[in-house]
């Protein structure tokens, strides 16, 4: 069967089963008042928790960063796994008890202060739009390549999708819509690296398959040819540390505190009825997020690869060991209609010449060869996940399959970021603030408005993005670490804490962070407007600008200590408050009985 | 054919004998009044209550009517009106339900009769079951003007004839009842034997047979008129 | 010529059970027929086609089709409606055709008679105006015509000033022949005294007659205002147990009223039974007055009394069951050895029961019971609720009883309850919060029943994760509306088909309405108060208020006509209502009501992020 049609069926199919468990369990019941609901199994919000954190970031974008960093994007893998566990630990279960549904509103009750509240919004609204940036790129890319249109295109329709999946909401939120959003997203991730990884090292666990020698009769292990192959091209070796350690701790560090920042997931905590739970969900789905994360890194070196074994099919510097253009797949070709694979004849052999001619030495080397530059001027990395089961010539199914999981990951998280964002403007801003009687129906039609508004910016951005999907979603991380991290903490652990200095505190870290990212990658992300390359070089102390959120976060906890201490303390009943979330519950409840 | 010419006829010969002038002006009216279609036309659909079935003997003791302009009955030209009676009501009270006591809150028929020619002036008469009540108006009109009034009437009970004839439908005693009638038509069910509801359910039922004898839309009245 | 009454009385009866018409008295009604015309179309006719449409049309007679210049079927008219005028079609207006879809006689209004009828009469005005919350208000405005107050005053009122001595002031109630005076200080009415007073509080204390008047008179007594309705007038003093009420327009004492002069005015009101019950001495007694209860509930619908006080007033004759019940267990028991509440949940905390429901009750002791005085308790409530299940209140199926142990503890420990439910919203605890934030005190030390609630609200109040569990419970129960808008019907099980009124309109609205209480942290149980609460203290939009009032007006007429109709016919009272059963007219108003829940509870789910 042709492959566009089947990709239509299977994506097609997946969200008919979406809005079908939708429409079943809306169905409402009609029970009488005694007879209660029956609540969600753990297992089950755990899956539905794990298809909420893994965005397209994660699904599209993660193993793509891999493939190209090697090494370095273990940062990746490390930064969100840490963060989830952070959160789950160390911040869920306080926010909880202080019984308020979201991070703003915590933070307006916790400094007794509108203003605080309307700040910590912005923060949010900041964090969760470059978060949606990096879903659009992700569906942009999805999109562009299944109905073989260019990428912008894709975005356009990745909007329209998400709008209409966003505003009708029936679909999100309810678990068993996410938990199938899960197992299609899981089925789709592994299925292919299953079969890759059989067709390499003859292993069928991914996982161990990156561990394991490869079955080509060669002997040698799956990474150290890796390594041989890019390093023969120029490249630096996969498995090398290319950034500075301090860089790499200020990313993970980044991507760890950023997550207690973003809205949709720490709602997750407060949707299940017990704390305890909300623990043993959080390890599902910890559980549940592993087997994606233990995949990517095996996918990302397959898929590095492969790619380099199409393109470089025989030896370095030989006449015919490289791809005649003239003869390329399939694959290259349509992922060249959507622009983001570009190939450009320079020495004017029809064949494909990719090595690093930044690095002098070989360059030099190369020239020797008869070639003349870089030859594949764009391979956007958010590719890699996509064309991988056709870079290793999968059957068209398996292909399809993975374009079914990418709009899943996608969608569920974009959906549930952009209701944060439209609740977040219209119940906190302007009901909140600037129109306390409003009707509940233009309020409606403010959080659709707002929701548009923010598909609106963050498609745009989306088509000209700041970073591939992953790095996107980096900065929101980042922007989150340095705004919202420091408050909440401060907001926990330190009684002594008062709104003027949380509010300082907030907006010294977002602005710090914020600049430090537009100064490196242009004023709101508008290309051509940056201040300075975006090279290790330039940046402070080689920071790069998706690891500043750290930095921004320090900042911010300096600014608002400082500020703390030159202010009066907080009142006398918040001190008590703060006290009083630290104690575990049931010690509250024995103390006040006694 | 020659009806309607002896109608005009008897139209001026009444004029000039009638010793009350306004009753002589509508006299003349009548007879320059031109009849064409319902749409057209104005009508006054009348029902009388009287105490027995002798125009010689007995007397009217209410008179209602309702006007038709248009093809509508105008429903703010409702006139409900008691006579007083010299004779006692008797045994038809039974029947209208009106009392002597309510009938002697009533007008003199004269000032009644006023008031319906005035109501009438201009328009032709409509009536179900022309025979009994034209009789008895004529009646009346002997002793207040000393003349034979002349009438030109539209009777429903005769358009309906026409229309059974026409579709070759039998014609069973009873059959041709207002009430009875009105239920063939569909319309709403009154209380019978009030002067004004039987006016205007008379009036209504008009709305319908034309309706039914001619679905253009606008029946002409000129080959049904009835001529006293 | 002055027309007389029968010329068109026989119209106005017609127009009389037309809605909107009914809301016009018989002069308004006899002035409407005189702007009519009456015309006839034979079926498959077009009766208009003309934009804007020629004025008003009554179908007196037929159905009428209304369909889009497409010829698209929009709507069906039949005998008692209207058409002609703007119609909104789902919610959007239309331009139409109008066709006989049968023989039609048709009363019809041209377009300035119209105009001046909407001007003259504001309620018809709303009726037909665009706006369709206004609209549905209008629906329910027009039914009930109740007795005010005023109309019951007989004379002036004997007012004395306050520093007259007690003689001058008896001296003067006899020359009035009055049973009681109001006393007035500087012009404004600063108390009340009645024989009784005069009696107990001068002669049998032998008080100086100079003593002056302020001394022994009823201080700040409650009154009414002059246009209220005479059913709250006799609520207030069943409640308060007070013989005379002061009627007010504004600072101005305008008469007095008794309650006899209430239940005189209406020979057989519904609340007589209510002193009957406190005449009964035992549950036996009490049975005896069972058989009146089905006569009492159909008599208050049909009276067309204000939908609001049907419910307190069945309400009012549960509670004086109830503490009847008490009485009696506490006479033959003993004085109780604890200070305790008798308290209730659900529709009877709300004042909300239609036909006899299941009693949901229990109880707040001050502090733990220990030994014997648990089994006062045990005794006490079962009693009381063994003779509640003979009444026909039957037995809770939840078992939130006073009889269940768990539901008859200290004030401390139903605190815990309360924190227990809020601190861990397991759907249980979500069930248990629905039934026991709806809560009043009808008996005992209700100071109990105060701080409780205090304490349950303030934490609800405080707690958003709790209130989205309780939203998200609320929002299961959606309105029975399906795809484009079409009415949703269900059986029951017993094979009647029909809309569930109660789970998919009263309980949506009622859940709605808790959840907005618990945000402004009203302590309030009734629905209709809390929304009025609600909107005072800002937390609702006085729209939104209106529009859930009205629809939760207009749903309960609906369900207690059918209910009155059932338990006429010797049925069991349910409420499936088959949609057959309602006039196209009232359909339409109940689909705007249904429309206006689902409104609102998008809204909530919006704001509690429940999808």
């Amino acid at each position: 069967m042709d492959l566009k049609l089947l990709t239509f069926l299977v994506v097609g199919a997946t969200f008919a089963l979406y809005i079908g468990i939708a429409i079943w369990s809306k169905a409402s019941s009609t029970k009488e008042f005694y007879v209660a609901g029956t609540g969600v199994h753990p297992i089950a919000n755990g899956m539905a928790t794990a298809a909420d954190w893994m965005s397209a970031a994660s699904f599209i974008s993660m193993a793509g960063l891999i493939a190209f960093l090697g090494y370095d994007a273990s940062v990746y893998l490390m930064g969100w796994t840490g963060g989830y566990v952070l959160l789950a630990l160390l911040l869920a279960p306080y926010l909880r008890k202080f019984g308020k549904f979201t991070v703003s509103e915590f933070i307006g009750e916790r400094y007794y202060s509108k203003a605080a509240r309307m700040v910590a919004v912005l923060c949010l609204i900041v964090a969760s739009i470059t978060y949606v940036i990096g879903q659009m790129k992700g569906v942009g890319v999805a999109f562009g390549r299944f109905l073989e249109v260019d990428f912008h295109t894709g975005v356009v329709v990745g909007m329209a999708i998400v709008f209409v999946y966003a505003v009708l909401g029936g679909m999100k939120g309810i678990t068993y819509t996410q938990i199938a959003q899960y197992c299609v997203l899981i089925f789709a991730y592994t299925v292919p690296a299953i079969f890759i990884a059989l067709n390499l090292t003859g292993n069928p666990i991914p996982q161990l398959g990156l561990g394991s020698n490869m079955a080509d009769g060669s002997g040698m292990a799956l990474l150290d040819k890796l390594d041989m192959i890019v390093t023969d091209l120029g490249f630096a070796a996969y498995t090398a540390q290319k950034w500075s350690t301090l860089n790499m701790v200020l990313l993970t560090l980044s991507l760890m505190i950023g997550t207690a920042g973003l809205p949709h997931v720490i709602m997750r905590f407060f949707t299940v009825p017990r704390v305890a739970d909300a623990r043993t969900s959080a390890g599902w789905a910890l559980v549940f997020i592993a087997i994606l994360y233990t995949t990517a890194p095996a996918v990302g070196a397959m898929a590095r690869l492969n790619l380099m074994n199409t393109i470089q099919s025989g030896p370095v510097g030989a006449a015919d060991g490289n791809l005649v253009y003239a003869d390329r797949p399939t694959w290259f070709k349509n992922w060249e209609t959507t622009g983001l694979l570009q190939f450009e004849d320079k020495n004017g052999d029809g064949r494909v010449q990719y090595y690093n001619d930044k690095d002098e030495a070989f360059a030099a080397k190369a020239a020797s060869f008869g070639w003349n530059g870089n030859e594949m001027v764009k391979v956007d990395r958010d590719i890699m996940v996509l064309a991988n089961p056709e870079i290793a010539g999968l059957p068209n199914w398996v292909i399809a399959l993975v374009a079914a999981g990418g709009l899943a990951a996608a969608l569920s998280t974009a959906a549930g970021l952009l209701l944060a964002i439209s609740t977040a403007v219209s119940h906190d801003v302007i009901k909140g603030m600037i129109s306390p009687d409003i009707s509940e129906k233009k309020e409606l039609l403010a959080s659709r408005l707002s929701m548009a508004g923010a598909i609106l910016v963050a498609g745009y951005l989306g088509m000209n993005p700041p970073g591939f999907a992953a790095q996107v979603v980096a900065l929101a991380f980042g922007l989150a670490a340095s705004s919202i991290f420091p408050a909440l903490m401060m907001g926990i652990f330190n009684k002594n804490m008062d709104d003027k200095g949380a509010i300082v505190g907030m907006l010294v870290g977002l602005f710090s962070t914020l600049i430090y990212i537009f100064w490196f990658k242009g004023w709101f992300f508008v290309p051509g407007t940056e201040m300075a390359a975006n090279t290790p070089d330039n940046w402070f102390m080689g920071i790069s600008p998706e690891a500043f959120g750290a930095v921004g976060a320090m900042l911010n906890f300096l600014a608002a200590y400082v500020v703390s201490k030159v202010t009066p303390p907080p009142p006398e009943h918040i001190q008590h408050l703060v006290e009083d979330i630290r104690v575990p519950m049931g010690a509250v409840k024995a103390a006040r009985d006694h | 054919m020659f009806a309607r010419w002896r109608y005009r006829k008897r139209c001026h010969a009444a004029a000039r004998l009638c010793q009350h002038p306004n009753v002589a002006t509508y006299i003349r009216e009548y007879a320059g009044l031109g009849v064409d279609k319902l749409s057209n036309t104005p009508l006054i659909a009348v029902d009388l209550e009287m105490t027995g079935l002798d125009a010689t003997q007995n007397h009217i003791i209410a008179i209602g009517w309702t006007q038709l302009d248009h093809g509508r009955i105008n429903l703010a030209s409702n006139r409900h009106l008691l006579i007083n009676a010299e004779q006692s009501v008797g045994h038809s009270a039974a029947i209208h339900e009106l009392t002597d006591n309510e009938v002697a809150e009533g007008m003199p028929l004269e000032a009644g009769l006023a008031v319906l020619f005035e109501a009438a002036r201009g328009r032709v008469w409509l009536f179900h079951h022309a025979d009994l009540d034209v009789a008895f108006l004529q009646q009346a009109c002997l002793a207040w003007t000393d003349v034979a009034m002349p009438f030109m009437v539209l009777d429903t009970m005769c358009l309906e004839l026409t229309l059974r004839k026409r579709r070759e439908l039998p014609v069973h005693h009873g059959d041709l009842q207002l009430t009875r009638l009105r239920r063939n038509y569909n319309l709403p069910a009154y209380t019978a034997h009030n002067a004004l509801i039987d006016a205007y359910a008379t009036a209504e039922l008009l709305l319908a047979l034309a309706e039914n004898m001619d679905t253009s839309g606008s029946l002409r009245l000129k080959p049904h008129l009835k001529y006293y | 010529m002055p027309s007389n009454y029968h010329d068109i009385n026989f119209i106005a009866e017609f127009l009389h059970t037309v809605h909107p018409f009914n809301a016009l008295d018989t002069e308004g009604l006899h002035k409407l027929a005189r702007t009519l015309q009456v015309a006839y179309y034979p079926q498959g006719k077009t009766i208009f086609s003309s934009k804007p449409p020629p004025g008003l049309a009554i179908i007196r007679k037929g159905a009428v089709r209304l369909v889009d210049e497409s010829h698209k079927f929009l709507d069906k008219r039949s005998e008692g409606e209207l058409f002609g005028h703007d119609i909104y079609f789902h919610g959007e207006m239309k331009d139409y055709i109008a066709e006989a879809e049968e023989d039609c006689l048709l009363w019809l209004m041209d377009v300035e008679e119209f105009k001046a009828l909407r001007a003259e009469n504001t309620l018809i005005g709303e009726y037909f105006s665009s706006h369709l919350k206004t609209r549905l208000s209008a629906a329910t405005e027009v039914k009930h015509s109740v007795t005010q107050v005023k109309d019951l005053l007989k004379r002036e009122p004997v007012m004395v000033e306050g520093r007259m001595s007690i003689q001058d002031v008896a001296r003067r109630m006899s020359a009035e022949r009055v049973s009681s005076v109001l006393v007035m200080c500087d012009d404004k009415l600063c108390g009340i005294v009645t024989d009784k007073d005069l009696r107990q509080r001068v002669l049998a204390v032998g008080l100086h007659p100079d003593t002056a008047i302020v001394e022994v008179m009823t201080a700040n007594p409650k009154s009414v205002e002059a246009d209220a309705d005479v059913d709250s007038a006799l609520l207030l003093m069943m409640r308060q147990n007070y013989h005379h009420l002061p009627v007010m327009d504004g600072n101005q004492p305008l008469g007095l009223v008794t309650a006899g002069d209430i239940l005189r005015a209406q020979s057989e009101h519904p609340l007589r039974i209510v002193r009957d019950i406190y005449k009964k001495n035992s549950i036996e007694e009490l049975l005896s007055l069972n058989h009146r209860l089905p006569f009492l509930f159909e008599r208050m619908v049909n009276l067309g009394r204000d939908i609001e006080q049907i419910g307190r007033m069945v309400t009012l004759v549960t509670d004086a069951f109830t503490i009847r019940l008490l009485q009696i267990a506490e006479q033959s028991l003993g004085p109780p050895p604890v200070p305790y509440a008798w308290i209730v949940f659900g529709s009877q905390a709300r004042e909300a029961q239609t036909a006899r429901t299941d009693q949901d009750n229990g109880i707040v002791l001050s502090r733990d019971a220990s030994g014997d005085e648990v089994t006062y308790f045990e005794k006490l409530s079962q009693s009381v609720c063994d003779g509640l299940d003979r009444l026909g209140y039957v037995y809770c199926p939840g078992e939130v009883m006073a009889i269940n142990v768990k539901w008859r503890v200290s004030l401390d420990k139903w605190k815990r309850h309360f924190d227990r439910w809020i601190d861990e919203p397991t759907p249980k605890s979500v069930m248990y919060s629905s039934i026991f934030f709806d809560i009043r005190c009808v008996h005992g030390d209700c100071e109990l029943v105060d701080e409780l609630q205090t304490h349950a609200i303030t934490r609800a109040r405080d707690n958003r994760i709790f209130r989205r569990f309780m939203a998200a419970n609320v929002l299961k129960h959606k309105p029975p509306l399906g795809f484009f808008r079409r009415f949703v019907q269900e059986s029951d099980g017993s094979h009647s088909e029909g809309l569930n009124l109660k789970h998919r309109g009263i309980v949506p609205i009622t859940g709605l309405v808790r959840i907005r209480a618990l945000e402004a942290g009203i302590k309030e149980a009734n629905t209709y108060r809390r929304i009025k609460l609600a909107t005072e203290s800002g937390a609702m939009n006085e729209n939104d208020a209106n529009s859930l009032r009205d629809a939760l007006r207009l749903i309960n007429r609906i369900r207690l006509n059918h209910q009155s109709a059932q338990m006429m016919a010797g049925e069991k009272p349910s409420n499936f209502v088959p949609i057959e059963d309602l006039s196209p007219l009232l359909r339409r108003n109940l689909k705007a009501a249904f429309m206006l829940v689902e409104e609102a509870q998008d809204a909530m789910a919006h704001r509690y992020q429940v999808l």
